[in-house]
């Protein structure tokens, strides 16, 4: 008797608990879909991954001696196709597409396609490049490579990573002229402690002769800037910078930053 | 296989950009911002951009090249015999601190090119007259230093001006004025200044030295004398063995321990007392039965750390200044020996000597005694420790078979290096023993019998530039350089 008793209340409770939930169930399910009907949530789909790999390519412009025109003409008239661009982060999807379908017969257009993608990819990461500062950006580009004014086209190298074998030839060089000024840099004692550092700009020609020197940055203590300064001269000439370097070296030069460790 | 496509794809492109460069494609030869620029994988920090980027972090040190003419006597010629003599004076303590600084190398008299008595102290564009910096470039000046000084009554002034030469700059250009009595110390505050304005660093040159020395055959006393050995000022009197001195953390006062006679026992202990340079006041601090004695004033200038040996065995113990309040720190097993406490100037460890292992060895503790870590392993007999200023690493002297030498490891034993090696007139090993660091951290005060006698040099951390300090013929003990810069 006491069980038959007990038991209908317990049972109540479970049906009450149990419809509960299922009204709390339906009513969250029914929120969700109202939600996702009336307020889609945005979601960015972009794939920056690709985009990325792209806007890296321009490098090689470093070798590019030809082309001297008259290129800040040219931008200040182009921001208009800033929005644009939005499509062009499509154009390395594309690639795989043509590619997988046909590789052989579709190779030309897809180079084609592809040059025109990198393009347009350039042309969006130059704006982007240049929108916020546009002033810095022009300023010490004619300032610098002032000297020898015929390869001014080149100074798109400016903005991109090396690679392949330029990249290759660039560090190796990099290394070759660490370790030479290293030999050649002597540091009164007592500033080895002293926290300094200079930075001075180095233009050489084809066999590492000097072209010019400036002393870009100043540790403000003329004794360890003149030890930088001489270590310059005593590393002269330069090991013969790589032909692909050539340019690159005697128009934009080589800064040689001089920081002692600890 | 997709990957593999996407691969070629990848690989494709990057061959069309090279023909497209090659053909000198229109939209892609855009000047670009510099600020992207990374070509040798680190952007240039502030000054815009070459087209390379090379960090050079790894200089040779050299000593520089510096120039010091006779100074030049400048006063009225009725004082000049007065005056030759605070000239030689000033210029002997100021040559011999450059010497010292292991900065520099010196450019001998006989190398000049102008005769120094007939040109002025200023270069010829600022004074008729004047000195030519090419005569002083030809031959490597880097810095020289024109000194001109004359006498006034017992007055001494003294004119320098300090060029450095590649760059015809006058780096400092200071007059200084005292008693001709304290020639030694214009000459130091000189180097001071000089050091100060090329490394931007405190210079040592005013800092001074405590020593136990002998007086007379079994007798030992305490003095205090200039870094460089000069003015040496006995402090202690005992007519016994006086030995161990210490300096406080301000440099006023010093602690040291005596054999002293205590009448109503008529029995002579071991007993510490501290010394006031200003004051003059002398204090008994503890006179314990046995050993009171290798006492340091603890960083915070509170205590002292001393080894006091009462209670059987001579342990190291924490004293308040008064040295009522006692605090044991080691608690050695019978027959066993902690001696020599030094703590790290952080005030954090405390290293010191101890018999533990059988040998004497250095082994370092936290200030409250905890934490005992052993840091020499090699060799037999490894004692006097020495912290250097940043507590960073340790010096101490260790017995090499026949001879101490002075050793310098890192604060956790690593690093080990010897910085001392020479040899008596006989051909034999010296000893080199009783290291103290300079308040600058750059050179160890220590104490060799090279000579026969136990005379007192410096060397610096690397074991390079060793000086002799003392030249007398007396024998020095346990000498402390003060961790004050004045």
């Amino acid at each position: 008797m006491t069980t038959t008793t007990a038991l209908p209340p317990k049972r109540d409770s479970f049906e009450i608990a149990l419809g509960a939930s299922v009204v709390f169930h339906f009513v969250v399910f029914i929120f969700l879909a109202v939600r996702a009907v009336f307020a889609p949530v945005a979601e960015l789909q972009a794939p920056p991954s690709i985009r990325v790999d792209v806007v890296d390519l321009p490098d090689h412009q470093a070798k590019l001696p030809p082309a001297p025109k008259p290129q800040p003409a040219e931008q200040p008239p182009k921001p208009p196709d800033v929005k644009t661009p939005p499509p062009a982060p499509e154009p390395p999807k594309a690639h795989v597409a043509p590619i997988s379908d046909s590789p052989k017969v579709n190779l030309n257009k897809t180079k084609h396609d592809e040059a025109a993608a990198l393009r347009r990819l350039e042309a969006i990461s130059r704006l982007q490049n240049e929108r916020p500062k546009p002033p810095p950006a022009q300023a010490p580009a004619a300032a610098t490579p002032a000297p020898p004014a015929p390869i001014k086209g080149n100074e798109a190298t400016e903005g991109s990573a090396l690679k392949g074998i330029t990249k290759l030839e660039n560090e190796s060089y990099t290394q070759t002229v660490q370790n030479h000024v290293t030999r050649h840099w002597n540091l009164p004692g007592f500033l080895s402690d002293a926290n300094l550092s200079a930075l001075v700009r180095v233009f050489v020609d084809g066999q590492g002769n000097l072209l010019k020197k400036v002393l870009v940055r100043s540790s403000n203590n003329p004794v360890f800037d003149q030890s930088a300064m001489t270590a310059v001269d005593t590393s002269l000439p330069l090991p013969h910078p790589p032909s692909d370097l050539v340019n690159l070296v005697s128009v934009r030069g080589i800064d040689i930053d001089f920081t002692p460790g600890h | 296989m997709n990957f593999y496509l996407i691969k070629t794809v990848v690989l494709l492109s990057a061959l069309v950009s090279t023909i497209a460069h090659a053909e000198g494609a229109p939209p892609t030869a855009a000047p670009a911002s510099p600020a992207a620029n990374a070509s040798a994988g680190a952007a240039p920090s502030a000054a815009g951009a070459g087209g390379l980027y090379i960090k050079i972090d790894n200089a040779n040190l050299k000593k520089s090249l510096m120039a010091i003419p006779p100074f030049q006597y400048t006063g009225s010629p009725t004082m000049a015999k007065a005056g030759l003599k605070a000239g030689k004076e000033l210029y002997d303590v100021f040559r011999n601190d450059m010497d010292v600084s292991s900065y520099f190398e010196f450019i001998k008299p006989a190398a000049f090119i102008e005769d120094v008595r007939k040109v002025g102290l200023k270069p010829v564009a600022d004074e008729t007259g004047g000195f030519n910096f090419a005569s002083w470039s030809q031959i490597g000046t880097e810095f020289l230093v024109r000194v001109g000084f004359r006498v006034l009554g017992d007055e001494v002034t003294a004119d320098t001006y300090t060029y450095y030469v590649p760059q015809q700059k006058l780096i400092l250009s200071k007059s200084y004025k005292g008693s001709v009595n304290a020639a030694r110390t214009i000459a130091h505050t000189f180097s001071n200044d000089l050091i100060k304005e090329l490394t931007g660093q405190r210079g040592f040159f005013l800092s001074k030295l405590v020593t136990s020395r002998s007086t007379r055959p079994q007798e030992k006393e305490i003095f205090v004398m200039d870094w460089d050995g000069a003015e040496a000022k006995q402090v202690s009197n005992h007519l016994s063995i006086a030995q161990s001195p210490t300096w406080a953390i301000d440099g006023e006062q010093v602690a040291y321990s005596a054999f002293a006679y205590h009448p109503e026992e008529k029995t002579r202990n071991v007993d510490l007392f501290t010394y006031n340079i200003k004051t003059g006041k002398r204090f008994l601090v503890s006179y314990r039965r046995g050993i009171n004695s290798g006492a340091s004033f603890t960083p915070d200038g509170k205590g002292l750390l001393l080894t006091i040996s009462n209670a059987g065995n001579p342990d190291i113990y924490r004293m308040t200044l008064d040295g009522r309040a006692l605090d044991r720190l080691t608690n050695g097993r019978n027959g066993e020996m902690n001696v020599e406490p030094s703590p790290s100037p952080d005030g954090k460890k405390i290293a010191f000597s101890s018999t533990r292992s059988g040998h004497p060895m250095i082994y370092v503790m936290n200030a409250d005694g905890s934490d005992v870590k052993r840091l020499t392993f090699a060799g037999e007999y490894n004692s006097t420790p020495a912290w250097s200023p940043d507590s960073k690493r340790i010096a101490f002297a260790g017995l090499d078979k026949t001879h101490y030498d002075l050793f310098v490891m890192d604060a956790d034993g690593t690093n080990m290096i010897r910085l001392t090696s020479a040899t008596k007139t006989n051909g034999k090993f010296a000893d080199n023993e009783d290291p103290s660091f300079s308040p600058d951290g750059r050179l160890i005060l220590f104490r060799s019998n090279r000579t026969g006698k136990y005379q007192l040099y410096v060397v610096s951390i690397d074991g390079e530039n060793e000086h002799r300090v003392t030249f007398d013929s007396y024998d020095y003990f346990k000498p402390r350089w003060s961790p004050t810069f004045e």
